[in-house]
């Protein structure tokens, strides 16, 4: 199994607030986590790399417990990473907790699963080129419930009352038809088993940010889902290799990322081979 | 003809020609982007009286490239041509080549210098295919004379060129003529910069056959394979 991860700065950025991190073993764990950052806010640059992290320490606290923990703790350990980081910062005497205005989707594998947690918005895909799963998550006026309101209750509620006052988030599950609505905290925490599904991604929104300007069109993320789901060259490399020639071909066509894209995973090269 | 009796290679055929390369196999090579380099050497007769000289270049032009932070993206073939072509070592790691295996270079017979070119560039193109990543490919052909043994026109090798240029396998490709010809030489010179123009190659440069002029262009060389290997493939324009 090789567990892999890209990223690239939207274009006409000046900087890349997305990070993602992988590795094939951190304590004997192989784990991808990324971070995606409100271009809005100051910093967040900084804040995804701490969150990253944090959450990569968290991975080895909660390793041996079972799912239904996971789904009960998401919450908690919601708080517990932004409750770390903050500390952190604190130590390298940065005030500001809008540098933690970002997204985090953090994932390990144990055995033959891969568990996935998801905070604020993004993609989970998993499957591989014939057939995949995939789950979107997006927020009204594409304003995800970051991790920074976590910290305080009048952050939570501000957000509450004027950023989302529904309070709701949007899933697209590609096992429904329709786009479902549920409340913005609902846990977001999956498991695949890396046999059923000899890919799992996940990635940041950026992946629907594809448009080619001159035409002002759109690229379908489903379009971009199904030609990243077909690794030829597996190995350790596979993102990296898959994502950078599709960018280029993609660059060919006129059609760039507007929003910065951090993608990284898992595959199982005995199944694909 | 590449060496067969190697479990660590494979062997591919260049299409539209019965010319045939190896390669250190696909599953040993694990990064996202390479740098493809052929160097084609004349070893025909004409060549004797500087054998040593064009061993010892290629030897340099190894051992530095070994010695670049990005030597592990670098794969180089090696081939010679006199009346036929042979193939010293197919694409192979920098890191990995002996340069012990550049003593065995003899000189004998005519200069075969299109169908050299075509092998090179043909391999190039055809191994950017079979690696399926970034890759930036460039061929230098080394020779003191004009063709007068191959089977391949220019025509042919200009078509593949193209070939190479449009190729969504190679992010960029170069292919340079080098021409080892003294003051007194200037029909071959004439005659090298006209294959250039009709084969659409890249460049043509001339070195003379003297020892320092040599060792030049060994510096030349490895000093434009870091170049390229070092070089940003951009898939965002610059501009903002």
């Amino acid at each position: 199994m090789f567990v892999d991860s890209f990223e690239k700065i939207g274009h006409g950025k000046y900087v890349c607030q997305d990070y993602i991190i992988h590795n094939n073993s951190f304590s004997g764990i192989p784990y991808t986590i990324l971070s995606d950052g409100c271009s809005s806010s100051k910093n967040t640059d900084i804040g995804t790399r701490l969150l990253a992290y944090t959450a990569r320490n968290i991975i080895s606290c909660i390793y041996e417990e079972d799912f239904t923990f996971y789904e009960s703790a998401y919450t908690f350990l919601g708080k517990e990473i932004i409750s770390r980081a903050t500390n952190i910062a604190a130590m390298l005497e940065i005030p500001d907790t809008c540098i933690f205005d970002a997204t985090l989707i953090f994932s390990f594998k144990r055995g033959n699963d891969i568990y996935v947690w998801m905070y604020g918005d993004g993609y989970i895909i998993a499957g591989d080129k014939n057939s995949h799963y995939k789950l979107k998550v997006s927020f009204p006026n594409s304003a995800p419930n970051y991790l920074s309101y976590y910290l305080h209750s009048r952050c939570m509620n501000e957000y509450k009352s004027r950023l989302n006052p529904e309070n709701i988030k949007y899933i697209e599950d590609s096992k429904y038809r329709d786009i479902c609505t549920v409340s913005a905290d609902t846990p977001i925490v999956l498991r695949f088993n890396i046999i059923n599904d000899p890919i799992v991604l996940i990635a940041s929104d950026g992946l629907n940010s594809f448009v080619c300007p001159e035409t002002r069109n759109g690229y379908s993320d489903d379009k971009l889902i199904n030609e990243i789901l077909d690794i030829k060259t597996i190995n350790k490399n596979f993102l990296q290799i898959k994502m950078r020639k599709l960018l280029r071909n993609l660059s060919k066509q006129g059609t760039y990322n507007y929003d910065d894209i951090s993608i990284g995973g898992y595959i199982n090269e005995e199944i694909l081979k | 003809m590449p060496n067969f009796n190697n479990d660590d290679i494979d062997i591919r055929n260049i299409s539209g020609s019965s010319f045939q390369y190896s390669n250190q196999k696909l599953y040993k090579l694990d990064a996202v982007e390479y740098t493809l380099a052929t160097i084609a050497v004349d070893t025909s007769s004409s060549v004797q009286g500087f054998k040593t000289d064009i061993k010892n270049c290629i030897k340099n032009i190894i051992q530095a490239c070994a010695n670049n932070p990005k030597a592990e993206n670098i794969l180089v073939r090696v081939i010679t041509f006199n009346s036929q072509t042979q193939e010293v070592h197919g694409f192979r790691l920098v890191s990995e080549i002996s340069t012990d295996i550049y003593d065995s270079i003899g000189t004998y017979g005519m200069t075969a210098l299109y169908d050299a070119t075509f092998s090179s560039i043909g391999a190039t193109e055809d191994f950017a295919k079979q690696l399926d990543r970034e890759v930036k490919g460039v061929c230098y052909i080394i020779t003191d004379g004009c063709d007068n043994a191959s089977s391949m026109t220019p025509t042919q090798i200009k078509n593949l060129v193209e070939k190479c240029i449009k190729s969504e396998s190679l992010v960029s490709f170069l292919s340079i003529l080098i021409g080892l010809t003294n003051d007194d030489d200037q029909i071959v010179a004439d005659a090298l910069k006209y294959f250039k123009t009709k084969a659409d190659i890249t460049e043509y440069i001339s070195y003379t056959t003297s020892p320092k002029d040599i060792a030049k262009l060994s510096q030349f060389i490895s000093q434009s394979i870091s170049s390229i290997s070092n070089s940003i493939t951009q898939t965002q324009p610059l501009s903002i």
